[in-house]
């Protein structure tokens, strides 16, 4: 008699489950106040409505950034064409003293015409690294030059800008973009479930 | 009201050998100069590059090019990582010289 009542409850609950928000999705992310490569100011609320993918670097890296921007850059153009999905790629500099909002510009539009360069002052940058967990430090400091040793992550945000996704450097551009197409297919299809706009 | 103080303060110029030209150009000359050290590698080292890099004087003029072309953190840096490629390969590779069990000094 009483197995009859539990069982009803037993399906729902697993259902919720699978509908919700995930558990356990680490806080990462967060408002900003930054300058982009154009000069202008520049907040989280400037991405939102749109999916996003963050790196934190710096312009006078040697061979990790350049890479990874390429990268970017690369699985931004797969994921147009295999999905036909819009997304906007962030640099974001932790080397605020030299990053210039001159040095970014010059620095973000050769890897692509979308590509965003955010810098700020040292303390809003460290802000925004603190936000997304990311490591920086200055290293191998000799005659005014210096290296920033930094983790190499791409962050993957959503259109409310909350932390969706990270991807670390053993992706190469093809898995990037496939792994992002299929977030984004997820919260699409989390979304018309829902009965909420998809973007 | 901060960020727009730092906004104008980029009057600097910019380090135009961090961007793209300057890059290959510094790639070009690096991977020359380590080509050289392959080809050259019977040679004895002889030359002191920066992190005790050691390098036969027959690559010297590779190595200025190289030391010309890239920013010096960034020639330490990749010399870096070079001698550690190296030492994992020669760990890797010497398998007759420093392998079996170690032979100490024996007394009498």
């Amino acid at each position: 008699m009483t197995f009859f009542f539990i069982c009803p409850e037993i399906n729902k609950s697993s259902q919720a489950v699978k509908e919700g928000p995930s558990a356990g999705k680490a806080a990462i992310g967060g408002p900003f106040t930054l300058v982009n490569h154009e000069g202008k100011k520049a907040t989280e609320k400037d991405f939102i409505g749109k999916w996003t993918v963050m790196y934190f670097g710096f312009t006078h890296c040697p061979d990790i950034c350049p890479d990874e921007l390429q990268k970017l850059a690369s699985a931004v153009e797969k994921i147009k064409k295999k999905a036909g999905f819009e997304i906007v790629p962030v640099f974001i500099s932790v080397d605020p003293e030299r990053d210039t909002v001159d040095q970014v510009r010059e620095y973000v539009k050769e890897f692509h015409p979308k590509l965003v360069g955010l810098t700020g002052t040292p303390s809003d940058i460290k802000n925004v690294a603190r936000s997304y967990r990311v490591y920086y430090m200055k290293t191998d400091v000799e005659d005014s030059d210096y290296q920033v040793d930094h983790s190499i992550v791409m962050y993957l945000m959503g259109p409310d800008m909350q932390f969706v996704k990270f991807f670390g450097k053993n992706h190469d551009d093809e898995s990037l973009a496939d792994g992002i197409i299929k977030e984004i297919k997820q919260y699409q299809g989390q979304q018309v479930k829902k009965g909420a706009p998809t973007l | 009201m901060a960020s727009e103080a730092y906004a104008s303060r980029s009057t600097d110029e910019v380090h135009t050998d961090v961007l793209f030209q300057a890059r290959q150009a510094c790639y070009k000359a690096r991977d020359a100069f380590y080509d050289c050290l392959q080809k050259q590698s019977d040679k004895k080292p002889t030359e002191l590059g920066c992190v005790g890099l050691l390098y036969p004087a027959e690559c010297k003029k590779s190595r200025l090019a190289y030391e010309n072309s890239c920013r010096p953190s960034w020639v330490k840096h990749f010399d870096r990582l070079y001698c550690k490629e190296k030492r994992v390969q020669r760990l890797l590779d010497d398998k007759e010289t420093r392998g079996g069990p170690l032979v100490l000094p024996q007394k009498g």
